[in-house]
């Protein structure tokens, strides 16, 4: 493991992507906590750190689901979409709210993976919890009809006046 | 020079007689008062002070404000105070900035995009044919991803409700 630490520290972040590729298709458990301490290293760039979230993924170890839920929980990560696409094959189903909240992300790819994930647990959830889920996009609807509503206003007063 | 003495000893000890204090230098129409508030509003920390000049000025018609305030919606410092900062434009001649202050559109509260739609609307029949032109671009873009938006809420609502 030793030589994998030095592998990370050293090498160009090109061909230490194609190492972290190579642990993940060969489910190499043995790097999950290496792969876990590097995943929180903001040292790290934004490449190195999405594919030590898809090797995660590949090799399919429980223990790395707290670390990704931390990730998603800190506003300040540039890794969500990434990590939410990570999380498919794991029982992620307890942090679903926190899930959930990345429905309504300003970027597609992020709103995306995350509606993959509940929609795969949907057909789980009780009466109770679809409507708390119901309540919460039905007010964002409103809140967006609203904003489409004014600014079709403002783009039509534009429109009139050339 | 009393008076702007005492004044920024009123502001600086928050007092609480700057309300009306500011109340009457507005309707004195005292504009004496102009450098120092131009002054306090681009340098003061304090958001409620910030907020209350800009207004103050806006009612004097100070158009040196403008700049000022430009510059104070670009600082991050004032993220909880766009919606007042930007209202303190009205009456103002703010056209040169409307390109600027037509991404608030964008913006996650509901009073600093109703404010930037009321200078939008206030400004249309000036803007050049080549702003508008930039500013229906703009909205047509912002409609488009919202109604991707609402398409996609939609769908969710479907799925949940087994419809």
């Amino acid at each position: 493991m030793e030589i994998l630490q030095t592998l990370i520290t050293k090498l160009k972040y090109k061909d230490i992507i194609q190492v972290i590729n190579k642990i993940g298709d060969e489910k190499y458990c043995p790097a999950v906590p290496i792969l876990i301490k590097e995943l929180k290293s903001d040292f790290n760039p934004y490449q190195v750190r999405s594919a030590i979230a898809l090797a995660l993924s590949n090799i399919g170890d429980g223990r790395a689901i707290k670390p990704m839920i931390e990730i998603l929980e800190d506003p300040n990560s540039d890794i969500h979409g990434c990590i939410l696409l990570a999380l498919e094959p794991f029982d992620y189903t307890p942090y679903i709210d926190i899930i959930f909240e990345y429905i309504f992300n300003e970027a597609y790819e992020i709103r995306i993976n995350a509606f993959v994930l509940f929609e795969k647990i949907i057909a789980t959830l009780s009466d109770d919890q679809r409507e708390i889920y119901l309540n919460r996009i039905i007010k964002e609807v409103n809140k967006l009809e609203d904003i489409v509503m004014k600014n079709k206003r403002i783009f039509d007063l534009l429109l009139n006046s050339i | 020079m009393d008076i702007i003495n005492e004044l920024k000893e009123i502001i600086s000890f928050n007092n609480i007689h700057l309300d009306s204090i500011l109340t009457d230098i507005v309707n004195s129409h005292n504009e004496e008062f102009i450098p120092f508030l131009l002054d306090e509003l681009k340098n003061t920390e304090n958001p409620f002070l910030r907020n209350k000049i800009a207004l103050t000025l806006r009612d004097l018609h100070c158009q040196e404000t403008v700049d000022i305030v430009i510059q104070l919606l670009k600082d991050p410092k004032t993220f909880r105070n766009k919606a007042v900062l930007l209202s303190s434009l009205r009456t103002l001649d703010y056209g040169g900035y409307i390109e600027y202050i037509v991404e608030f559109i964008d913006n996650n509260y509901s009073k600093v995009r109703n404010e930037a739609m009321i200078l939008i609307e206030k400004e249309i029949e000036k803007c050049s044919e080549f702003t508008k032109q930039k500013l229906i671009k703009r909205f047509d873009q912002k409609i488009e991803d919202d109604n991707e938006k609402l398409g996609f809420f939609y769908h969710i609502i479907n799925k949940l409700t087994g419809d």
